[in-house]
C-alpha cells in the first residue's frame, strides 16, 4: 500500500528531521511530504530531499488547507497520513499494520486512530484515497487543525473506526501548543459546533453509501 | 406509563402557557414541568395559577434560581424523578401531533434495555433538537442535558450520543414539534462552543461506552 505522510512544518527543521528519521526507522514504504511555507525556505534550506522525503513549498495556509493541497498535488497514493513536526513514530511496522487494516475496511473506507501519548482521543488523522473521494478532501469539513481530528473520530464512530494499540501504531509528541493558539482554538470550536449540527449527518450518509457501493 | 415534558421559561409567560396547552391537548400520558426563574415568579403567577386550575395533576411548576436552560432542565429531572421518559420543549414551540405520547412510549419500549434517544421531527432542519430520552438513559449518563454546556449545544451532544448508541428519528406524522422562532443568541452560542468541543473530544467517548454496555447488558 502506498502511503504519503503529510507533514506541515514551520519553525522546526530539526523537528521535521526527527519525525522523518522516526518514519524511516519504523516503516519501509511511506514517503514524507514536508509542506514548508515560502517565507521559511531559507530556514529549511539545510534539509535536502532524501530517498523518502520530498519538500514542497507554498504560501502560508492553515494546516487543513495545506494537507488538502498536498493530497491534490500527490493524488496517486492509496493512503494519506498526517504527521506533525514535533512528534515521532515509535512502533515498528506500522505501515504493514495500516495496510492490513485498510484491506479489511469495506471498500477501504474507515478511520484509523493511532495510539499516542496525548490522551484517549483521535489525533494524527489518516484517510484512504476512497475516503477522500467520498467526502471531497482529506480535511474537508471547513474546520481547522484543532477540531478536525475530533470531526474525523465522530465520522469514524458513525461508520467504521479502528483504534490502534501501542504495538500497532504509536506516536509520541514532543512539545505542546504554540503561542497564540487560544483565539484560533475558540474560533475553530464555533465552526465545529456548526459542522456537528449541519454537515455531519450528510457526510456520514455519503460515507455509508461509499462503504457499501 | 408517564412522560415528563420539561419547559424552562423566561420572559414569555404567554408562550409558556401555549406550550403547556399543546402538551395537554396532544397527549394523555405526558405532564408538563415548568421551570420559572425566581426573579420572574410574579410575572408568571397568573399563568401558572391558571394552568394549575385547568390541569391540577398534569402541570407542575418549579421556581428556582436563574441557571440557564440546561441546569433548569436537569433540576426538573432531579426533582420530578420516576417518569418513563423525559423531553424538552422550548417555550416558543408547540407539540403538533396528537397521540405522540403513545408513539414515544412504544418507541422507547423497542430500545435495547429501554435505553435510547428519540428525536422529534421539527421545522428547523434535520438536526436533533428537543430530544426525548428514557429514564434508563438518564440513569447511565447521569443527566438529561449535558451539564458541561449552557444551552444551545446540548441537543447536539444528545444527538451525537444517540447516533453512536441508539436513536429514533420520529416521522413527522407521529411526533412533531413546531418552533416559532430560531433566535440566535450569538453570545450564548459562542460561550458554548469551547466546552462543547472539549466535551465531545474528551468525555463523550466514555459516555458512549457506558451506554453501549448498559444497552446490551
Amino acid at each position: 500500500m502506498s502511503i504519503l505522510v503529510v507533514c506541515p512544518t514551520r519553525d522546526r527543521p530539526e523537528g521535521l528531521m526527527r519525525a522523518y528519521r522516526s518514519m524511516c526507522q519504523t516503516s519501509q514504504t511511506p514517503i514524507m511530504l514536508a509542506c514548508i511555507d515560502d517565507d521559511q525556505e531559507e530556514l529549511y534550506s539545510g534539509i535536502e530531499n532524501q530517498s523518502r522525503l520530498v519538500k514542497a513549498f507554498g504560501r502560508r495556509r492553515t494546516v487543513c488547507e495545506t494537507v488538502n493541497r498536498a493530497v491534490d498535488q500527490m493524488p496517486a497514493f492509496e493512503t494519506y497520513v498526517m504527521m506533525i513536526d514535533d512528534a515521532e513514530y515509535v512502533a515498528p511496522g506500522w505501515d504493514r499494520w495500516l495496510a492490513q487494516v485498510y484491506r479489511d475496511f469495506p471498500n477501504r473506507i474507515g478511520v484509523v486512530s493511532p495510539a499516542h501519548d496525548g490522551g484517549d482521543f483521535l489525533a494524527y488523522p489518516i484517510a484512504s484515497r476512497e475516503w477522500i473521494d467520498a467526502v471531497g478532501g482529506f480535511a474537508a469539513y471547513g474546520l481547522h487543525r484543532f477540531t478536525w481530528d475530533t470531526a474525523l473520530e465522530l465520522l469514524g464512530e458513525a461508520t467504521n473506526i479502528r483504534y490502534a494499540t501501542r504495538d500497532d501504531m504509536y506516536i509520541r509528541h514532543q512539545l505542546d501548543e504554540r503561542v497564540g493558539a487560544v483565539q484560533a482554538f475558540m474560533e475553530d470550536s464555533a465552526r465545529f459546533v456548526v459542522w456537528c449540527a449541519t454537515e455531519r449527518r450528510k457526510t456520514i450518509e455519503k460515507l455509508r453509501k461509499a462503504m457499501h457501493a | 406509563m408517564s412522560i415528563a415534558v420539561l419547559i424552562p421559561s423566561r420572559d414569555r409567560p404567554d408562550l409558556c402557557e401555549r406550550a403547556v396547552h399543546s402538551v395537554m391537548n396532544t397527549s394523555k400520558y405526558a405532564e408538563a414541568m415548568v421551570y420559572v426563574d425566581a426573579d420572574q415568579k410574579d410575572r408568571y403567577r397568573e399563568v401558572l395559577n391558571s394552568l394549575a386550575a385547568l390541569f391540577p395533576t398534569r402541570v407542575h411548576s418549579f421556581i428556582g434560581t436563574r441557571a440557564g436552560p440546561v441546569a433548569s432542565a436537569n433540576e426538573l429531572v432531579k426533582y420530578y424523578g420516576g417518569y418513563n421518559a423525559y423531553g424538552f420543549l422550548s417555550d416558543d414551540a408547540v407539540i403538533a401531533t396528537p397521540d405522540w405520547d403513545h408513539w414515544l412510549l412504544e418507541a422507547v419500549s423497542h430500545c435495547p434495555n429501554r435505553i435510547g434517544v428519540i428525536s422529534p421531527y421539527h421545522n428547523f432542519g434535520n438536526h436533533v433538537d428537543m430530544p426525548f430520552v428514557s429514564r434508563e438513559w438518564i440513569s447511565v449518563t447521569g443527566w438529561y442535558a449535558c451539564p458541561d454546556v449552557y444551552h444551545y449545544c446540548w441537543p447536539i451532544i444528545t444527538g451525537l450520543i444517540g447516533e453512536m448508541t441508539g436513536i429514533i428519528h420520529a416521522p413527522q406524522g407521529r411526533f412533531a414539534i413546531e418552533h416559532d422562532t430560531h433566535e440566535q443568541d450569538k453570545q450564548a452560542q459562542t460561550k458554548d462552543a469551547q466546552p462543547f468541543f472539549e466535551y465531545v473530544s474528551l468525555k463523550l467517548p466514555a459516555v458512549v461506552e457506558k451506554l453501549r454496555t448498559a444497552m446490551y447488558a
